[in-house]
């Protein structure tokens, strides 16, 4: 009966994605902004989270999916990360669902770019597949393409 | 148990009052996480209650984080925050002078600063940030921010110069640990986030210091042999026919003052000076040997040292000469009051250690750290 887990979900071009709940500080609406100069693209820029500063990275670009579209406004999704806490900017809020290990498999081969290293793993949802991000890669922004070669052995 | 200790309970974890414990709420905690995190930066957390009037929580955070202050400019709408320390100057040019003052070198902007060439950059270029009218292409006004990095020096130009602040220096995340030009982040007042700009950084991606490197290094060292070389000197007498000498850069103002004016505060003499009450010190009751030939001109000439925003009247006998002259021979002294001696005009003149004679007359000028 223990080997369930929960999940933070949420949704970023129509994907369905989760993070584990442990890791996720807190879910906040849209912030006001600070871009960064020179900063890779995919740091959509500063926020103040109560005092700290906050780095928040858009999860579309991060993960190479189409670009949000203007006026549209992110969510904030902060995660513990080993450098402090990152926000990753979703377009939507999901629920926290808890989930049974049974469905979960590791991500399929067909998965390419991006996307194969940070997707840590599939649960194959009733309605939908749910694909679990690993918080710390993704936060990581030089990692892409360094496990390409790797199998996917993240069982767990 | 006293109230006190029955109070400070809240913060254990675990301790719970609440009759339903859910997954998220009721557990114990909340006060547990707050004591720890306040204690964890040094801070204390207190909690004083009176049933049925209410409580108080005092919370005590220390403010040993990084505070320094800044410059806050703005390009592109964005602000961004300079540490004083690499400010040097703020230049304004306005009207005609915003449009023939900079010049292109080669395509690179430069400004004639005291006629010295400075090399520039627009920060809004330097960070590709979109400002409506570019600065320095025929806007109307151009700020420069004249800044020291690694020793050189260059101009910044902003489209606005707001105000120097205190700020708090807050680390960037691993993400933009990478970008040089920055050293870090700070809220502003009104909680948004400013970038804190990393001049060395800054000023090697804009390529104005690594292109002049040559130049003004060999202008410093050049300096630097003039410096060693020539000094600016007063001369003056000081009780019986001693030439003494001070370097002029320690000099305030030059003052005469009629012996008449003399009041005295305590055993203090003072003057009224601009408003203030300037203490005087005789020097050459300072000197060795020279004890009874207290300066007994009318008026007294005094030399006007100021540090900290307070001054100090040294009394002398009589004001000879400045003079820009080579020191040839220098030779320590271990007299009281005298520095050393050097040859001034083919003649022995002593250096008169000012710092000491104050320190000596009045303790407590030199701020409370001394005194104690």
């Amino acid at each position: 009966m223990n080997n369930t887990k929960q999940f933070c979900t949420f949704f970023v071009n129509g994907l369905f994605f989760g993070v584990e709940v442990l890791k996720v500080q807190e879910v906040i609406r849209y912030q006001e902004m600070t871009r960064v100069p020179l900063a890779p693209a995919m740091v959509e820029g500063l926020i103040n989270l109560r005092g700290q500063i906050v780095t928040a990275i858009d999860l579309r670009r991060r993960l190479d999916l189409a670009l949000r579209e203007p006026g549209a406004l992110p969510m904030n999704v902060v995660v513990r990360s080993e450098d402090g806490a990152v926000s990753l900017l979703v377009d939507e809020i999901g629920d926290v669902v808890e989930i049974h290990d049974d469905i979960y498999e590791s991500p399929p081969e067909t998965l390419k770019g991006v996307a194969r290293d940070l997707v840590q793993g599939v649960y194959k949802l009733k309605e939908r597949l749910l694909l679990i991000l690993d918080t710390e890669k993704t936060v990581t922004l030089n990692s892409t393409g360094n496990r390409l070669q790797e199998p996917a052995q993240i069982l767990n | 148990m006293s109230d006190r200790e029955v109070f400070n309970l809240i913060f254990l974890p675990g301790f719970s009052t609440a009759d339903k414990v859910t997954n998220i709420s009721g557990r114990g905690v909340g006060m547990d996480v707050v004591k720890t995190n306040i204690e964890k930066i040094g801070g204390s957390v207190d909690v004083l209650s009176e049933a049925g009037q209410g409580t108080t929580l005092k919370i005590k955070i220390p403010l040993t984080l990084a505070i320094i202050p800044a410059l806050i400019v703005s390009s592109g709408a964005e602000r961004f925050a300079i540490p004083q320390v690499s400010l040097l100057e703020l230049v304004r040019l306005e009207a005609e002078q915003a449009r023939t003052g900079i010049e292109m070198l080669y395509g690179a902007p430069v400004y004639r600063l005291r006629g010295q060439l400075l090399p520039l950059a627009y920060l809004n270029r330097e960070f590709k940030l979109d400002t409506a009218g570019d600065a320095g292409s025929g806007g109307a006004v151009v700020n420069i921010v004249v800044l020291q990095a690694d020793g050189r020096q260059f101009g910044l130009i902003v489209d606005e110069i707001n105000d120097t602040e205190e700020i708090v220096v807050k680390p960037l995340g691993k993400q933009l640990k990478g970008i040089t030009c920055f050293a870090g982040a700070t809220i502003m007042g009104d909680g948004k986030v400013a970038l804190i700009l990393d001049v060395l950084g800054l000023a090697q991606h804009a390529n104005v210091i690594a292109e002049v490197h040559d130049r003004s290094l060999a202008a410093k060292t050049k300096v630097a042999e003039r410096v060693d070389e020539r000094q600016t000197l007063l001369l003056f007498n000081a009780g019986q026919n001693t030439r003494m000498a001070i370097p002029l850069s320690m000099v305030a103002r030059l003052e005469e003052f009629p012996r008449a004016q003399i009041e005295h505060s305590g055993s203090q003499e003072v003057v009224q000076y601009r408003g203030q009450i300037l203490p005087l010190i005789q020097i050459a009751n300072h000197l060795p040997g020279d004890g009874a030939a207290v300066a007994q001109s009318d008026p007294m000439q005094v030399v006007v040292y100021s540090e900290a925003g307070r001054s100090v009247g040294l009394v002398v006998g009589k004001i000879n000469d400045i003079v820009h002259e080579a020191l040839t021979v220098q030779r320590n002294s271990s007299r009281d009051g005298i520095l050393g001696s050097v040859v001034v005009q083919d003649k022995v003149t002593d250096l008169l250690d000012v710092v000491g004679i104050i320190r000596k007359a009045d303790p407590a000028f030199y701020g409370e750290a001394n005194k104690v």
